[in-house]
């Protein structure tokens, strides 16, 4: 078990990633609770030792993905929230910001995984699929796909 | 795009209310778990007592198991003693019935002994010996339930009484004994005191006690009116032991029952 104040600088270093995926999967704040405490409750009672802050973030990511899993597989999920109803950030966010947000968040979950972990969190393509457990070249035709999608919902602009 | 996408997703972040919630859960989780591995600590001992409680009522039920007799083997001559015989047909306990046994026990160790051996040991003794060699009478009798145990007993000291000579084996249940045990008496005796007495109502149990199974039978047969036959029943009994015919079956017994009878 981790002392507390090592869960504690994991929970400010990881949040935002835990919120990104979040927000990718759920939609919904009260769902989001659930999986920061499910996953940072793994974390501290985890005795993997990691070998880099990146590899830490791999498995923090790893594990936010199959919480997420779960309770989207959960029977007793009901909370669902449209994305308008993203909690207070949502209004702050700018014009720009919130428009590719809303492209992202409308296409279904395998492509907005893909386009979060390959355009923000940088991960390569055959990283992304050990963490998704798909095929290289399926993540490919995901990004692939996603990109193409959201060039159409965003107007025609493809440059990435 | 890709430069769009990272300025968007950047704009997210984890709300402080957010962040103060998970803090306040895993801080009562974690005091929670920190206080049931505690507990687990503490509670450790109960299934090492548990274990220990199993392993002593394991060396308890084996001792029991070991210790406990279940048959008991007499032996009269005039040393009378008797023997405790577990399950396994060894020796758990050793008890003397008069003087002369108890001298007789005090120079021999018969505990955890096979019955055979033990059995073996006291008729080869100096003191039974020479009383069997000198006339004496040996009565071996298997006191136990009815059953294979003590049908195995009675064929073994059958064939120990055989080796020794001068003896006679019979096999009697438990609660004929206690009446036997009731006055002092081992049960050879007491079978020879009831026969002693419906010819004597004056003998008593501890005239029997003193005296040997030889001189009890003799009593026995001049109570019959067999004075002229009691030399020839000493007799019959040196030739019993002498010629080992005797030892047969009922060499002695027969010798005995015939004796009753005439």
């Amino acid at each position: 078990m981790r002392s507390e104040q090592e869960v504690g600088l994991a929970l400010e270093r990881y949040a935002d990633t835990v919120r990104r995926l979040c927000m990718i999967h759920l939609k919904n704040y009260a769902d989001t609770e659930d999986i920061f405490q499910t996953v940072f409750l793994k974390y501290a009672l985890s005795s993997s030792d990691f070998a880099s802050e990146e590899h830490e973030k791999a498995w923090i990511i790893r594990v936010t993905l199959n919480a997420c899993k779960d309770l989207l597989k959960s029977v007793f999920r009901s909370r669902t929230a449209p994305l308008d109803a993203m909690p207070e950030q949502g209004a702050a966010l700018p014009e720009e910001s919130r428009e590719l947000l809303e492209a992202v968040l409308s296409l279904p979950l395998k492509y907005r995984q893909a386009v979060y972990l390959y355009y923000y969190e940088g991960y390569a393509a055959k990283e992304i699929a050990a963490m998704l457990h798909k095929n290289v070249n399926t993540v490919y035709t995901l990004l692939e796909r996603a990109k193409k999608k959201l060039s159409s919902a965003l107007g025609g602009e493809e440059d990435a | 795009m890709r430069e769009e996408l990272r300025t968007a997703f950047g704009t997210i972040r984890a709300e402080e209310g957010l962040k103060q919630s998970t803090r306040t859960f895993l801080q009562n989780e974690l005091s929670g778990a920190q206080a049931r591995a505690q507990r687990a600590k503490r509670a450790r001992p109960l299934p090492a007592l548990a274990a220990f409680a199993c392993a002593l009522l394991l060396f308890a039920g084996g001792g029991w198991l070991y210790f406990a007799p279940t048959a008991t083997v007499s032996i009269d001559v005039n040393p009378s003693i008797e023997l405790g015989i577990n399950r396994f047909d060894r020796v758990v306990s050793a008890t003397a019935c008069n003087q002369d046994g108890k001298e007789l026990l005090e120079g021999m160790d018969l505990l955890h002994m096979e019955c055979a051996q033990a059995v073996e040991t006291v008729l080869q003794s100096d003191a039974v010996a020479s009383l069997i060699d000198s006339g004496g009478v040996a009565e071996i009798g298997v006191i136990g339930p009815k059953g294979a145990q003590c049908d195995r007993l009675l064929t073994t000291v059958e064939s120990c009484a055989a080796q020794a000579g001068g003896a006679h084996c019979y096999q009697a249940r438990a609660e004929e004994v206690a009446a036997a045990h009731e006055l002092g008496l081992s049960y050879g005796k007491y079978r020879a005191y009831l026969q002693l007495a419906a010819l004597d109502p004056t003998a008593t149990p501890e005239q029997v006690q003193g005296m040997s199974m030889r001189e009890l039978r003799q009593r026995i047969a001049a109570l019959l009116g067999e004075e002229d036959g009691q030399g020839g029943g000493s007799g019959q009994g040196g030739r019993g032991h002498g010629s080992g015919q005797g030892h047969g079956q009922g060499g002695q017994g027969h010798g005995w029952g015939r004796g009753g009878r005439s």
